[in-house]
This record gives structure tokens, sequence and C-alpha cells, in this order.
């Protein structure tokens, strides 16, 4: 069965990107335009990877984790943050709201892959 | 020195220009609250003006116009009034200008997201075109899927074998008919000795009729000459007669069916050893003609292949640079954000301009900065009634025919 990733960022291009690269791979992919729309379709999606920017109107990718978090269905999905932010202390926030990995823009479409085979096989 | 400000070259990055024009206008507004002396910090706003009008000059790197010429003498207009009222009056302007920076950044912002989703767009429908060609490509090296009767996959290497096989299996057929055919010309040969051999044994046996009937004419003319007592005898002498007739007859039966034979030997002999020469020189011209397009289909095959393997390597190399150019394009997305910033820095230096007007509403008399102000500002709307980029999207532009 073919697993299912939720690409969550404000940015259309980045979405298509991601998309692009993940499907290419034979992903089906899901896309939200920022946090609350991500939250929204996770609740309803059987989701096996999240990969959410940081930085988006309405509901960041930090809280987006923690509300993840408080789901049942989510206790240990996959969460990969893909953002421009690259300090450390925000590292450290997303790692303590249970974020799986951090991956700092600009991606490169081999290494994304190589990271998400890994997490989700 | 406003003159050397104004006339300077307007160049270099709207974010350097947003970054000295907000730390200047945070360390003014630091100072002149500490300070409490307004009057002190002119040569500070003097400074401060200059970079952030310069800054809204530059708009994104607009040109300035060369045929702009300077506003002469705008501090008439503005003689006998004091800086606050200066600054009062051109409160709206600046802020204006700032509003037209922010609107631009976020033209820039957006021409940059959609630019960026179309080539994405392209690069994703070439990466799929190369996967397809890619496919196509191992499809027709790997063969029909249908197979053949043995349900083995049919390659055009294996049709080549095949072909190959059944040409050569074809001509070594012909080749061993043509050699039974020359050995069947040898045996009719034999067979014609054979009947010349039996002709001759039948010119024996006619003579012996020939012989057979002379001795019975004897008898009957010594009967004859017997009279009487040789009646019975001339009666033998006649059947014997008969007999050798009967044999003469029978001998010119057989020459005549063996003549016919003969020629129906010859015949077939004749087409026998036509169709032996003839089909050993057509089998060696075709052997050499099948082993010829053989090696010609064969090196096909194999520049084919060649071809093929390099199709490979160039959508391989081509999804290698699409992904590159797919990190590349990224730059969108960081640079979007760096504009989202400066936008803030804008509104911050804004706002500044505000309150540091606000503060000099109520300082008396008149001061050099009035004409810098002036001209920048003239000079600034100038630059917003020639703005050369007018674009608001990345469709293609307008064609206009003259």
């Amino acid at each position: 069965m073919t697993k299912m990733i939720l690409a969550v960022d404000d940015s259309a291009s980045i979405r298509q990107m991601v998309a692009f690269t993940l499907k290419s791979a034979g992903y089906d992919v899901i896309e939200a335009v920022d946090g609350q729309d991500g939250l929204e379709k996770a609740k309803t999606k059987a989701v096996s990877l999240v990969l959410t920017d940081q930085n988006m109107p309405r509901m960041d990718g930090i809280s987006l984790v923690k509300e993840l978090r408080a789901l049942p269905q989510h206790k240990s999905t996959p969460i990969l943050m893909l953002t421009t932010e690259s300090s450390d202390q925000m590292k450290a926030q997303g790692k303590a709201a249970g974020a799986t990995g951090w991956l700092v823009k600009p991606f490169d479409p081999a290494k994304l892959l190589e990271v998400v085979t890994k997490v989700i096989g | 020195m406003h003159s050397s400000s104004v006339s300077r070259p307007l160049s270099g990055y709207l974010a350097v220009s947003l970054v000295c024009a907000a730390v200047a206008c945070v360390a003014q507004a630091v100072w002149l609250v500490a300070m409490s002396l307004p009057w002190q910090a002119l040569p500070g706003l003097l400074a401060l003006f200059a970079v952030s009008t310069s800054m809204l000059l530059l708009r994104a790197g607009a040109p300035v116009p060369a045929d702009h010429a300077m506003a002469e003498d705008d501090g008439g207009k503005l003689a006998g009034t004091p800086l606050g009222q200066a600054l009062s009056v051109h409160r709206d302007a600046i802020a204006r200008g700032v509003q037209a920076v922010g609107a631009d950044i976020g033209r820039t912002s957006g021409l940059l997201q959609e630019a960026v989703t179309s080539l994405t767009d392209s690069f994703s429908g070439m990466h799929e075109l190369t996967q397809e060609q890619q496919r196509i490509t191992l499809a027709i090296t790997a063969g029909s899927p249908n197979g053949d009767a043995t349900g083995e996959r049919i390659t055009f290497e294996r049709f080549v074998e095949h072909s190959s096989s059944a040409m050569q299996a074809l001509v070594q057929n012909i080749l061993n008919n043509s050699q039974v055919g020359m050995k069947l010309v040898g045996q009719m040969e034999t067979v014609d000795s054979q009947i010349k051999s039996a002709l001759s044994i039948l010119a024996e046996v006619e003579g012996i009729s020939k012989q057979t009937n002379l001795l019975a004419l004897n008898a009957a003319i010594e009967a004859a000459r017997a009279g009487e007592a040789g009646r019975g005898f001339a009666v033998v002498a006649d059947e014997v007669r008969k007999l050798s007739g009967r044999t003469h007859h029978f001998s010119d039966q057989i020459r005549q069916e063996i003549g016919q034979v003969c020629e129906s030997l010859n015949e077939a002999e004749k087409a026998i050893h036509s169709m032996a020469s003839q089909d050993m020189t057509f089998a060696l011209h075709a052997k050499r003609e099948a082993d010829d397009m053989t090696t010609q289909v064969a090196q096909i095959n194999e520049e084919l292949a060649r071809a093929m393997a390099r199709t490979s390597e160039l959508a391989g190399d081509m999804e290698a640079r699409v992904g590159k150019a797919v990190t590349a394009l990224q730059f969108q997305d960081i640079t979007t954000q760096l504009l989202a910033n400066c936008q803030g820095r804008v509104a911050v230096v804004e706002h500044l301009f505000e309150a540091i007007g606000r503060e000099f509403s109520a300082v008396p008399g008149r001061l050099p900065v009035q004409d810098v102000v002036a001209e920048l500002v003239s000079r600034t709307d100038a630059m917003e009634a020639r703005n050369p980029v007018a674009q608001k999207q990345m469709a293609g532009g307008d064609i206009d025919l003259f």
C-alpha cells in the first residue's frame, strides 16, 4: 500500500517541489497551506509522515507538532521540520515539541528522499 | 553636504539600505530621548534623511532616470516654515514612499512566487517526460511482453538470432537437396546405361527371332520337297515361323516401351540436373546475403543498444539536473521570507519618521535640512511616476503592433 505524506508549507512552490520529489519516488502526497490546515488534514487522513515548515500564518510548525502529538493517532507519526530556520534554539524547541527531525531549506531532493525512506521506508 | 548626498549614484541593495536606516532611526530616537536636545540631533537627522530617502528612491533596485531634473529651489516653498512643519508637510510623502517600497517588495515576492511555481511545474513535467522516455527505452530493450510460443520474451536480439538460425537451416536444406539431386543425376545415368544394356539384349532376342523365322522357312521348304511325308513337318515349321513372328512383334513393343522410358528418364535427368545446378547457385548466393544481412542487423542492434543505453544515461543526468534545479528554485521561499522581513523593517522606519516628526513639531526656525528634504521628496515623487516595472504577474507580456 502506498504511504501517504502530508506536506505543510505556506509557499506553494515549496509544496509543489516536495510533492514532485516524493511522488516521483512513489509516495502519495497531500498538501496543506499552513499549520491549521495541516492539523485538520492530519485528523482525517491516514498520514505516515508529516513534513512541515516552521514559519506559517495561523499556526506555525512547532505548534502543529504539539497539536499532532496530542492526537492519539499521531503520537508516534514521524514529523520532519523543513524550514529556513537553522538556529539551535529553534531546533531545540522543535525537538522538545516532538519533531522527529529538522531539515534546513533549501533541500536536495535526493537527500530528502533518503531521509524520508530512512524514516518511513 | 546635501548636494553630494543627492547626486551620488543610487545603487546598492535595498536590504542594506533598510538595515542602515533602521539602525540609524533607532540610534537617533534613543539619543534624542536621552539627551532631550533636539537641536544637537540635526546632523544625525540629516544623515538619517539622506540614507532613508535614498533607500526609498532605490525602491528595490529601480534605476534613477538620467534626465530627471533636480527640483529647483523647492526650499523656496518652504521658506520661513519651521523644521517641525517641514517634517509634518512631508510626512505624508515619506509615508507614501515607504508604502511604495512595501508594495514593491510585495509585488516582487508575488512575481517570484508565480515564476518559481511555473518553473517547478515545468521541471516536474520535464521529469515525468524523462521517466516516460526511460520506461519506453527499457520496454524496447526488454522486448515484447507477450513472449513467443515458449513464453520467453521476444527481444530484437533473439529475433535476429532466430532469423539467422532459421535462414541457415533453410540454406542448408537447399544445399542438401542439391546434393541429393546430383546423386539422382548419377543414378539416372546408371539407369540409362542399364537400359542400353537391356536394348542390346533385346537386339539379341530379335536376332534369334529372325534366325528362327529363317529356320522355319527352310523347314517348310524341306517339308514341301518331302511331299506327303513332310506334310506334318510343314505344319510344325509353320507354327515355328508364327512363333518367331510373335517374338519379333513383342520385341518391337518392348523396344518402343523402353524408348519411351528412355525419353522420360532423359527429361527427368535434364530437369534434375537443371534444378540441382540452379539451386546450388541460388542457395550459395542466398547464404552469403543472409550472412551479410545478419551481420548488418547485428551491428544495427548493437548501435541500437548503445543508443538505448545512452538515452538511459541521459535520462539519469536529466533527473539529477532537475534535482539541482529544484534545490536552486527554493531561493524563492528564502528570499520571500527576507522580503517580508524587509517590509517589517520599512514599517519600523515609517513609524520612526512619524515619531520624529511629532518630536520636532514644536521646533521654530528654518534649517538647511529643509532643502534636502524638499529635494529628496521631489525626487521620490518623480520616481513614483517613472517606476519602470509595472508587472504584477509573470504571464506573458502584452504585445502592441504599431
